[in-house]
C-alpha cells in the first residue's frame, strides 16, 4: 500500500522571533487544513467510511438459511441480487491478481485463466454467506484511519462476544473511476491478499499448480454443496 | 617340674617394698576394721554426693576435642538452627478429622519451648502459585510466542473472507514443556507444581501416606538429639502437646518417631536389657561366689570392696569430668569385670593360708602382701594399658583411659583396705574348710608334655590369627540397634514416605550470596553418595540480575500473550490451561523476604533476617549410621567445599561419627603400640624378670587375638560396642599369669600345688567375669548381645590359655632353664631345640616341623627370590647354631635338635601356595622324606656330620618335597 509523503515541501525561512512564531502558527494551521483528513481520520462523511458501512450492510443482506438448507426461489433471487451488489464493492482484478502475482511464472496461461475464474467464484461462494453471519453476530465501530487522493483505509473494531474475540478489520479502499472498490482486507494487520499469497506459495511448492486448482475447485464444490445460501 | 631345684631369686627391692606396703595397709585395716570402715563410709558418702551430679552425655562429639572440625561445625549449626533432626509425629485416622487434627497438633507444637519450628507440610501451594517465576526466561518467551501464534490463528480463522485451503490446525495452548522444566526445577524441593487443575487431596503439601490415612509432622527441637536429657524433655513435651491436641479426636491415633524418639527408645531398650542382664549377672555372681568359696559371706567380702571402689571411681569422674561420655559410661562394667578377679585371688589366697594353718592376721599379711602385690601388678598393668589411652589426643580414649586407670587403682586400694576390715568383722576369724590339695592329671603330666602343649598351642594360636585377618568390623551403628522397635519401624516408613533421609548434613554458608555457589559446587561434584542438595537460594528463581530482569520481561510478555488469546475459541482443556496460565502470570515474584516460614525454617531460624545466611542441606544416599560410609562421604564433601571460595563448614551428627572413626584409625596403632610397651615395662618391673613379663603379655595378646579369630570364624563381626571387651580381655588375660608367677616366685619348690591353687582362683575369676557378661547374650539389643558373645568366647579362650598354655609355658621355661647341657651354649640350645619344641616326649621332629607353619605363612607373602634368600640364610645360620650346640660331639644328631626340621619344612612349604591342602601335603611329604631318607637325603645324612650334616639332609628333604609338589601344582 503506497504511503503518501507528508513532508512539507517548502523550507521555512529565517525571520524575527515574533514573526517566526506567527509564521509557525500559520504553517500549522495550513498543515492541518492541508492534511487534516489523515491526521484526524474521523470524517463521518468520508465516502470510504460510508462505503464500508454499506459493504457490511450488503453482507448482512445475504440470506442464510439453517445449515445446508436450500433456498427457495424468492430467497435465491434475493441472494442473487445481494451477491451482485456485493460484487460491486470489490476490485475483482486486484483481489484475484494480488494473491497469484508472486507466482505467475509457475502457472501456464491456461492454468492462470482457470485460476482467475475458480478463485473468484470460490471466494464469492465461500465468503459472502459467512461474512454476513459474522457481522451479524458482532458489534462494531468504524473509523477512517487514512485517506489519500484515491485510497482510504477504514478500521472496523469488532467484538464477538460468543467467541470472546476482539478484532480490528482494516478495509483498504481504492477509487476506480467514480466508485470506491475494496482492494484488500486486513484482520489485525494481517493482509488478506498477503495471506493468500503465502498460502498459494506453500501449496504450489507442495502440490504444484494442479494442486492449487484442485484445492480451489474442491473448496468451491464444497461451498456450493454445503451452503444452501449460494444462489 | 616338681624336681625344680633352682634357688629362689631374690625379689627386687621395689617388689619387696610393694609387698610390705600392701601387707602393712591390710594389716592396719584388719586391726582397726571399724575405723577403716567408717572412714570408707565417709568417703563413699562424699563420692556418692559427687556422683549424683554425674550424667551420661551420649553425644559423640564429646569424644572429640572441642577444636575438631565436626564439633566446631556442629556447635555452629546448633547455634544457628538447633538440631537437624526432628521429633516426628505420625497421625493416623480418617479424613477430614485427620487433617483438622494435624492442624491442631501443629498449632500446639509451635508453642512448645523445646521446639523451634514445626514442619507439617511443604508450601506446595505457594510454590505452585509462583511456579512460572521458576522457569527460564527463554521458556517463558517460547510459551508467549506460542500463545501469540494461537491468537493470530484464531483471528485468521475468524476472518470470514479468508479461505484456509491448507486446513492449518491451530497451534495448541501447550504447557507440557514448561511444566517439565518446572518439575525438574522444583522437583528438587519435593514440590512438583501442576499448571493444570487445582489442589486436590494430595496436593496440599502435607506429608501423607499413600493410603491417605497417615499424616506426618516434624517438630524441630532447639537443640540436638545427642543430648539425651534434652531429647527426653523434647519428646515428652511433644508427646504431651500431641495428646492434649487429640483429646477430643478419638478417631485419630498418634505415634512418635524421628531421631530424638529413636534415641530414647534405643536407650530404654538398652537399659531394659542391661537391667535384666545385670540382675542375672548379680544372681549368677552371688551363686558362683558362694559356691567357689563354699560360704555365702564370701559374696559380701568380694563384692563390697568392689562397690566401694566403683563409688569412688564415679565420684572421681564426677569431679574430674562432670559428665560421662559413651566410653567412660562403660567404666563401671569394665571395672566390675576386671576388679572382681582381684577379690577372688585375694580371698582365695586368704582362705588357702587359713587352710594351711595360718592365723587370720598372718593370712591377711600373706594374702595382701604377696597376692596383693600380684593384684597390684595386674592392676598396674591395666592402669598402664589405660594410661596409654590417656595419652591419646582422641578425647574419648583419653577420658576413658584416665577414668579406667584411676578406677583400676582404686579397686586394688579398696580391696587392700576394705576386704581386710570386712574379713576382720565378718569372716576373718571363722574356721575355713579344707580344700583339695592334689594336682590334676594334666598338671601332673606337664613336665613331659609341656613342649608339645606349648608349640601345638602356639601354632593353633597362630592359626586363629590367620582367621582373625578375615574378621570384619561392623561400622554401621544401626546394625547394633534393635530395628524392630516401634519408633525405628515408623522412622523407616517415614523415610520411605519422604523419599529421602529426615536428617541431612548441612554446609553452613557464610553469607546468603554464598548459598547458591555452595549448593552448585556440591551438585556439580555429582557424588554418588549424595541424593540431592537443597539451599534457600533454590527456593527462589535462580540467576543474576540480568537474568532476573529478562525473566520479568518474559513474564510480562507472557501475561500479555495470555490475555490476548481468544479464550472462547479454545477447547475446554485448553481453556483451563489458559485460565491457569493467566492466574499464574498474575503471581508476584518470589523473594527471600516473602518465602513462607515453613520453607525458610528448613534453612535458617525463623527470627533471622531474610538476608541472613542459611544452611545448604545435603541429603546423602548413604546410611548415616554407617561410620565407614559417612567417613568417605565426609571426605568427599569436605573436598568439594574446601575448593569453594567461602570454604563453609560441613555439619552433621554423622560427621562427628566420621571424625571419631578417622581419629581412632589414626590413633589406634600408636595407642596399641604404646599400651603394649607400657604394659610390658610395668610387667617387667613388677614381676622382676623379663621372661614372665613376656609370657604374661603373650597370654593377654593371645587371648585377644584368638578371640577375634574365633569371632571371624563364627561370622561375628567386631563393632563399636563389643570392642570394649578388648581392654577387658587384655586386663583379664594378664591377671592369671601375674598371679601365677607371683606365687611361683614366692614358693618355687611346689609349682604343681601353686598351679593347682592358682588355677582354681583363675577359674573363679574368669567364671565370675563371664557370669557378669554372659546374660548379655540374651539381650534383644544386637550390640549388647555381641558384647556377651565376645565376652564369653574371649574369657573361655583366656581360661584355656591360662590353664593349659600358660602352665605349659611355665613348665617349658623351667625345663629349658634346668636342662643339663652346657651353659655357654644356652642360646644355641634354645634355637636348636626351637625354644624347647625338641623336648617333646613324642615326635619332636614333627613338632619342630610343625613350628615351620607360621613361619611359612609369613614367608608366603614375600616374593620368591626373597623367600629363597631368607631360607638360605636360615639354613646357614641354623647349621652354625646347631654346630655350636653340638660342641665337640660332631657325630651326634640329638633328638631335641629340631631346628633342621623347622627349616626343612619351611623350605618344602615355600614351593607351594599357603593353602590348607598344599600346606598339609608339603608338611607330610617332608616328614616322609625326612624319616625314610631316600637318595640323596640318605647319602647326605650318612656322609655329612656336625651342624652342616644335621641341617643339610632336612634341607634336601624340603627341596625334594617342595620340588615334587611344585611339579604337581604346575601340572594341575
Amino acid at each position: 500500500m503506497p504511503i503518501p509523503d507528508h513532508t512539507p515541501s517548502r523550507p521555512i525561512q529565517r525571520h524575527s522571533p515574533a514573526r517566526r512564531v506567527a509564521l509557525g502558527v500559520l504553517v500549522a494551521i495550513a498543515g492541518l487544513l492541508a492534511f487534516g483528513t489523515e491526521a484526524t481520520a474521523e470524517a463521518a462523511d468520508s465516502p470510504a467510511l460510508t462505503r464500508t458501512e454499506a459493504l457490511i450492510t450488503a453482507f448482512m443482506r445475504v440470506e442464510a438459511p439453517p445449515e445446508g438448507a436450500p433456498l427457495d426461489d424468492t430467497l435465491r433471487a434475493r441472494n442473487r441480487a445481494a451477491f451482485t451488489a456485493l460484487d460491486g464493492f470489490f476490485d475483482r482484478e486486484r483481489l484475484v491478481e494480488g494473491p497469484i502475482t508472486p507466482h505467475l511464472g509457475r502457472l501456464t496461461p491456461a492454468e492462470l485463466a482457470r485460476y482467475r475464474t475458480l478463485f473468484w467464484e470460490t471466494l464469492r461462494t465461500s465468503t459472502y454467506v459467512t461474512t454476513g453471519r459474522f457481522f451479524a453476530g458482532a458489534k462494531h465501530t468504524s473509523r477512517v484511519t487514512r485517506t489519500g487522493a484515491d485510497t482510504a483505509d477504514v478500521d472496523v473494531s469488532l467484538r464477538v462476544d460468543a467467541k470472546d474475540l476482539d478484532l480490528r478489520i482494516t478495509f483498504f479502499w481504492a477509487r476506480r473511476g467514480t466508485e470506491w472498490r475494496l482492494i484488500d482486507l486486513a484482520f489485525d494487520d494481517a493482509s488478506l491478499v498477503r495471506d493468500y499469497q503465502a498460502q498459494f506459495g506453500r501449496i504450489l511448492d507442495k502440490d504444484g499448480p494442479a494442486g492449487l486448482l484442485n484445492k480451489l475447485s474442491a473448496r468451491h464444490e464444497k461451498e456450493i454443496r454445503e451452503k444452501g445460501a449460494v444462489p | 617340674m616338681s624336681r625344680h631345684t633352682r634357688p629362689t631369686p631374690e625379689p627386687r627391692r621395689l617388689v619387696a617394698a610393694t609387698e610390705r606396703a600392701l601387707g602393712a595397709l591390710a594389716q592396719g585395716a584388719f586391726r582397726r576394721p571399724v575405723t577403716v570402715l567408717l572412714g570408707v563410709a565417709v568417703t563413699v558418702g562424699l563420692a556418692l554426693w559427687a556422683a549424683a551430679r554425674l550424667r551420661l552425655d551420649a553425644d559423640l562429639s564429646r569424644l572429640l576435642p572441642p577444636e575438631a572440625e565436626s564439633v566446631v561445625a556442629l556447635n555452629a549449626l546448633e547455634a544457628r538452627t538447633g538440631g537437624l533432626g526432628a521429633v516426628t509425629v505420625a497421625l493416623t485416622g480418617p479424613e477430614p478429622a485427620l487433617s483438622r487434627a494435624a492442624d491442631t497438633v501443629a498449632t500446639r507444637l509451635r508453642s512448645v519451648p523445646e521446639i523451634r519450628a514445626v514442619d507439617d507440610r511443604l508450601p506446595v501451594a505457594w510454590f505452585a502459585e509462583r511456579a512460572l517465576w521458576f522457569a527460564e526466561p527463554a521458556a517463558l518467551r517460547t510459551l508467549a510466542d506460542a500463545l501469540e501464534a494461537r491468537t493470530a490463528h484464531e483471528k485468521r480463522a475468524r476472518n470470514p473472507l479468508l479461505m484456509d485451503l491448507e486446513q492449518t490446525p491451530p497451534p495448541p495452548v501447550e504447557t507440557a514443556a514448561l511444566e517439565a522444566e518446572l518439575r525438574a526445577r522444583l522437583g528438587r524441593l519435593g514440590l512438583e507444581p501442576s499448571l493444570g487443575g487445582g489442589p486436590d487431596g494430595a496436593a496440599d503439601g502435607r506429608y501423607r501416606s499413600t493410603d491417605g490415612r497417615t499424616l506426618v509432622l516434624f517438630a524441630k527441637p532447639t537443640r540436638r538429639a545427642t543430648d539425651l536429657a534434652f531429647a527426653r524433655r523434647a519428646v515428652d513435651a511433644v508427646d504431651t502437646a500431641t495428646r492434649a491436641a487429640l483429646a477430643d479426636v478419638p478417631e485419630v491415633a498418634y505415634a512418635l518417631s524421628g531421631r530424638y524418639a529413636k534415641r530414647l527408645e534405643q536407650q530404654a531398650a538398652l537399659s531394659a536389657d542391661l537391667n535384666r542382664a545385670s540382675l542375672w549377672a548379680f544372681v549368677g555372681l552371688v551363686a558362683y561366689l558362694a559356691f567357689h568359696f563354699r560360704r555365702v559371706g564370701a559374696v559380701f567380702q568380694v563384692l563390697l570392696p568392689l562397690l566401694v571402689a566403683l563409688t569412688w571411681t564415679f565420684g572421681f569422674m564426677a569431679m574430674r569430668f562432670g559428665t560421662l561420655n559413651l566410653l567412660t559410661g562403660m567404666t563401671g562394667a569394665i571395672l566390675l569385670g576386671l576388679g572382681i578377679d582381684h577379690g577372688i585371688h585375694l580371698l582365695g589366697r586368704f582362705d588357702a593360708e587359713r587352710v594351711a594353718g595360718a592365723d587370720a592376721a598372718t593370712a591377711v599379711d600373706r594374702a595382701f602382701g604377696r597376692t596383693g602385690r600380684a593384684a597390684l601388678a595386674a592392676a598396674l598393668t591395666t592402669v598402664a594399658g589405660f594410661g596409654g589411652l590417656a595419652l591419646s589426643s582422641f578425647r574419648g580414649f583419653a577420658e576413658f583411659g584416665v577414668a579406667a586407670g584411676v578406677g583400676s587403682l582404686l579397686v586394688v586400694v579398696s580391696y587392700a583396705l576394705v576386704l581386710p576390715a570386712v574379713l576382720a568383722v565378718t569372716g576373718g576369724r571363722r574356721a575355713v574348710r579344707a580344700g583339695r590339695a592334689t594336682a590334676s592329671p594334666f598338671l601332673a603330666s606337664l613336665p613331659r608334655t609341656a613342649p608339645a602343649v606349648v608349640w601345638i598351642g602356639l601354632v593353633l594360636v597362630a592359626g586363629t590369627l590367620l582367621t582373625g585377618r578375615a574378621s570384619t568390623f561392623e561400622t554401621d551403628f544401626a546394625a547394633l540397634e534393635d530395628r524392630g522397635l516401634p519408633a525405628a519401624r515408623l522412622d523407616a516408613e517415614v523415610n520411605a514416605l519422604l523419599g529421602h533421609s529426615q536428617t541431612p548434613l548441612a554446609a553452613l554458608a557464610r553469607t546468603a550470596e554464598d548459598e547458591a555457589g555452595v549448593a552448585n559446587a556440591l551438585r556439580g561434584a555429582a557424588l554418588p553418595s549424595v541424593q540431592f542438595v537443597l539451599s534457600l537460594a533454590d527456593l527462589l528463581p535462580e540467576g543474576d540480575i540480568a537474568r532476573h530482569e529478562a525473566r520479568r520481561h518474559a513474564m510480562a510478555a507472557l501475561a500479555g500473550a495470555a490475555t490476548r488469546v481468544p479464550r472462547g475459541a479454545l477447547a475446554d482443556d485448553e481453556r483451563a490451561r489458559l485460565d491457569e496460565l493467566r492466574r499464574l502470570t498474575r503471581a508476584p515474584e518470589p523473594t527471600r523476604e516473602t518465602l513462607p516460614a515453613e520453607a525458610r525454617a528448613r534453612f535458617q531460624p525463623l527470627d533471622a533476617p531474610a538476608d541472613a545466611p542459611g544452611n545448604v542441606l545435603v541429603f546423602p544416599t548413604v546410611v548415616q549410621s554407617d561410620g565407614a560410609a559417612v567417613s568417605a562421604l565426609a571426605q568427599d564433601l569436605r573436598g568439594v567445599l574446601g575448593a569453594t571460595d567461602s570454604r563453609p563448614l560441613l555439619a552433621g551428627e554423622a560427621l562427628v561419627l566420621a571424625d571419631v572413626l578417622t581419629t581412632v584409625e589414626a590413633e589406634a596403632p600408636r595407642v596399641v603400640a604404646l599400651t603394649l610397651a607400657i604394659v610390658f615395662a610395668v610387667l617387667w618391673l613388677l614381676l622382676g624378670r623379663i621372661g614372665p613379663a613376656a609370657i604374661a603379655l603373650l597370654v593377654a595378646v593371645g587371648t585377644v587375638t584368638v578371640s577375634i579369630g574365633l569371632a571371624a570364624l563364627a561370622g561375628q563381626p567386631l563393632n563399636y560396642l563389643n570392642m570394649i571387651m578388648v581392654p577387658v580381655l587384655f586386663g583379664v588375660g594378664v591377671d592369671a599369669a601375674v598371679h601365677l608367677f607371683a606365687r611361683l616366685e614366692e614358693s618355687p619348690g611346689a609349682p604343681l600345688t601353686i598351679l593347682h591353687d592358682t588355677a582354681r582362683a583363675v577359674i573363679g575369676a574368669l567364671v565370675t567375669t563371664a557370669l557378669g557378661f554372659a546374660p548379655l547374650l540374651s539381650a534383644h539389643h544386637p550390640g549388647l548381645a555381641s558384647i556377651g558373645w565376645l565376652a564369653v568366647v574371649g574369657l573361655g579362650v583366656n581360661l584355656l590359655l591360662s590353664l593349659v598354655l600358660l602352665p605349659a609355658m611355665i613348665g617349658l621355661r623351667i625345663r629349658l632353664r634346668d636342662r643339663p647341657r652346657r651353659r655357654e651354649a644356652r642360646v644355641a640350645g634354645l634355637l636348636s631345640t626351637v625354644f624347647g619344641a625338641g623336648f617333646a616326649p613324642v615326635a619332636p621332629g614333627t613338632l619342630g616341623a610343625l613350628v615351620a607353619l607360621p613361619a611359612a605363612y609369613a614367608l608366603s607373602a614375600l616374593p620368591v627370590p626373597v623367600r629363597a634368600a631368607v631360607l638360605l640364610v636360615a639354613a646357614a645360620l641354623g647349621a652354625v647354631v646347631i654346630s655350636r650346640y653340638l660342641g665337640a660331639d660332631r657325630a651326634a644328631d640329638p633328638r631335641e635338635v629340631v631346628l633342621d626340621e623347622t627349616v626343612g619344612a619351611a623350605i618344602a612349604l615355600a614351593f607351594v601356595p599357603f593353602e590348607p591342602r598344599w600346606a598339609i601335603a608339603a608338611f607330610l611329604l617332608f616328614r616322609l622324606f625326612d624319616v625314610v631318607k631316600p637318595w640323596p637325603i640318605g647319602v647326605i645324612d650318612r656322609r655329612l656330620h656336625g651342624g652342616t650334616g644335621v641341617m643339610l639332609d632336612d634341607v634336601a628333604a624340603g627341596l625334594l618335597a617342595g620340588g615334587l609338589l611344585l611339579g604337581v601344582h604346575s601340572q594341575l
